[in-house]
């Protein structure tokens, strides 16, 4: 099928400073549905509790098949690349984090680049992908700076709670603070948005901070300048539609497929639609 | 009833403050930059003297938010054509307290005209709520007006806007796609009421031959594709323009013929509620049942109905399922619909006949029953024929 050719690597860090955010549910869909339009995707774990191997299905990842491997010393270029659906999508990888990460972890702080490494590894040995997705664990220190390092682009996943918004807000202190402590500028690693995920609109508290009512839309009877889209929006980060938690993932995830393969069609599927174009758009911009 | 907050904008402050430290610093160091850049050209005492003054205005300028202007809100003018037309009386006066006590945070965006007044671009609710504080002037940044090139586009960029940021009601988003695909489509321009039909025909004829399946992978792709898909299912230049225009805006046909457009049949009165008290799509569609010949009343009487259920509906703040109750008991009560349910005695009657057990009847009893049933049977249908 004929796309838009692929002008840059976009390289996208899914951030946030709360777990069970759903952030690998986020990066596994965004994956795939990019891949589905025919670009290439790779997806890598720097969690070492991360939970790609319910996809890969891959339980007890060795090391030189880890990402540790890459981050190593010993690394010479080859990318341990394992495929994804591959009866579905043909370009979609991932690579895996699994525990030999935990060593990796402690070995960051005594290599001589540190936080650097990935982004070292990437320009050295050049990995053939028109999207890099980095799942990094909640606890943003050292994989999270890390993948700031290497990141083009960064996606805030948050529920719509309080304890994830100050996760939110701590992210972006955290994001301000470093981006100009590792320098990273020309260019600075931009925020694409935030999107507020597992919304449940039952719930009470997800409706106040969304300032939405149970069907989804916005209300009057709140102060609209303090739910999370507006505070978002006035910071300059764009607040995204939020996708709501279903039990379509919970069955998907559990079988190792994104909803798209598990269940095409379902509502849940359509809610990455905003997010892939604009990271499509991101990757063919000329 | 008190606004409820969240509470959520205090837990940024410290971000916001680092971010505004990193802004300051790249502004330092841009402006390092500039001086050093100047030292290096400039050596003598001659010149040191106003490079003295440049730095110091320079760092003066270090100080202000770059940018921010106040203007007095005499000169500012709304934008008639801008996409959105529904602020809600509770919002307006929300916002209005909000001003009052923590000022105004963000300046607004306007466009400076050539005879010296300022058109909205984005900031009407701000406008609005300033006027009901009676206030002199606003804060506002300038929108340079070379950046907006055609009036569509810029109508287009604010709908973008907007449905990303979805508080945008279906009825404003309905009245904008028909002045965008007017606007790109002149011709269609004195058949507006038409575009929702000929929306309607492109949607039957989709879920006719199944191809409304195709319509969530074209949502996404790139120009080329969509243009070659829209030009096979359409019949016409009109159809192409409609279905153009919404799937260029990454709108999904289907969703926009079910519940987008309907809302443009509304009455008067049920749109004035949707604007002045953001009253919701489905709670308006359910309202709008109510109408003069659904409750066999004339004009004014279903006028009146119907704006006692809506007021009904806002003030009691009914769900709506609520509203769909509501509807339906004035629905029965106006219209006096006959009771669904046949009554007892018919009841019994058909409970009888379908007791009969057939395989236990002897044939020649079997046949005269049939005889009886045949002849009762064509004078229900005659009777029912009447």
């Amino acid at each position: 099928m004929r796309k838009k050719p692929a002008k840059r690597q976009i390289r996208l860090m899914i951030g946030s400073n709360a777990g069970g955010s759903g952030k690998t549910t986020l990066a596994v869909h965004l994956a795939y549905a990019v891949g589905a339009m025919g670009y290439k995707v790779c997806l890598v774990e720097l969690d070492p509790a991360g939970s790609l191997y319910l996809y890969t299905k891959i339980l007890n990842v060795p090391t030189e098949k880890s990402t540790a491997i890459v981050l190593s010393k010993e690394f010479k270029g080859g990318y341990p690349l394992i495929p994804l659906w591959a009866e579905s999508v043909p370009n979609v990888y991932a690579i895996q984090g699994g525990t030999p990460l935990e060593r990796s972890i402690q070995e960051v702080y005594f290599a001589a680049r540190r936080y650097y490494i990935f982004d070292d590894r990437l320009k050295k040995y050049p990995l053939d992908a028109d999207l890099i997705i980095f799942d990094t664990p909640a606890s943003l220190e050292p994989m999270g700076l890390v993948a700031l390092a290497a990141s083009t682009h960064i996606l805030i996943s948050a529920k719509p709670e309080f304890k994830d918004s100050g996760g939110f807000a701590g992210f972006l202190r955290w994001y301000y603070d470093y981006i100009d402590e590792l320098q990273l500028t020309s260019p600075e690693p931009q925020i694409v948005g935030i999107i507020p995920s597992r919304v449940d609109l039952g719930s009470a508290t997800h409706r106040n901070i969304l300032g939405l009512d149970r069907t989804g839309q916005s209300r009057t009877d709140i102060d609209l300048e303090e739910t999370l889209p507006y505070i978002a929006q006035t910071r300059g980060i764009k607040c995204y539609p939020p996708i709501r938690e279903s039990n379509y993932f919970l069955s998907a995830n559990g079988q190792g497929f994104p909803v798209q393969i598990f269940r095409p069609g379902c509502p849940a599927t359509s809610a990455f639609e905003p997010i892939t174009q604009e990271i499509i758009n991101l990757i063919t911009a000329t | 009833m008190s606004k409820k907050g969240t509470g959520l904008g205090s837990l940024f402050v410290d971000s916001d403050h680092a971010r505004e430290n990193r802004d300051l610093r790249q502004q330092v160091a841009e402006l390092q930059t500039q001086i050093e850049q100047l030292r290096g050209q400039q050596g003598d005492r001659h010149n040191q003297k106003s490079l003295n003054q440049l730095t110091e205005s320079l760092t003066q300028q270090l100080a202000e938010v770059g940018g921010v202007h106040i203007i007095p809100i005499a000169l500012i003018d709304p934008d008639d054509e801008q996409v959105r037309q529904t602020f809600p009386e509770a919002v307006i006066a929300s916002r209005a307290q909000s001003l009052k006590t923590k000022k105004q945070q963000t300046p607004i965006i306007v466009i400076p005209q050539p005879n010296g007044r300022y058109k909205l671009f984005d900031g009407e609710v701000r406008w609005r709520a300033s006027q009901l504080l009676q206030w002199q002037e606003l804060k506002a940044v300038f929108l340079p007006i070379d950046e907006i090139k055609s009036k569509s586009e810029k109508l287009e960029r604010q709908l973008v806007t907007s449905l990303h940021s979805q508080d945008l009601h279906d009825l404003d988003l309905a009245e904008a796609l028909l002045e965008i695909t007017i606007l790109n489509y002149p011709s269609l321009k004195d058949r507006r009421e038409e575009i929702p039909k000929i929306l309607n025909t492109i949607c039957i004829r989709l879920e006719r031959s199944k191809r409304h399946l195709e319509i969530a992978e074209i949502r996404l792709s790139p120009e080329d594709l969509q243009t070659q898909w829209i030009e096979s299912v359409c019949s016409s230049e009109d159809e192409q323009a409609v279905l153009n225009t919404i799937l260029s805006l990454q709108l999904h046909p289907s969703s926009i013929n079910k519940n987008v457009f309907p809302m443009l049949k509304l009455t008067a009165d049920l749109k004035e509620a949707v604007h002045t008290m953001g009253l919701e799509s489905g709670k308006a569609k359910e309202l709008y049942r109510l109408s003069s010949a659904q409750l066999k009343l004339s004009e004014a009487k279903a006028l009146k109905v119907r704006q006692d259920a809506t007021q009904k509906v806002i003030n009691e703040r009914l769900s709506l399922i609520q509203t769909r109750n509501l509807v339906r008991n004035l629905l029965n009560q106006y219209a006096k619909v006959e009771p669904k349910e046949p009554t007892a005695k018919t009841t019994k009657l058909i409970q009888a006949i379908e007791s009969i057990q057939t395989s236990q009847i002897a044939a020649e009893d079997l046949e005269s029953l049939r005889q009886s049933l045949q002849k009762k049977l064509s004078e229900i249908e005659a009777f029912l024929a009447q």
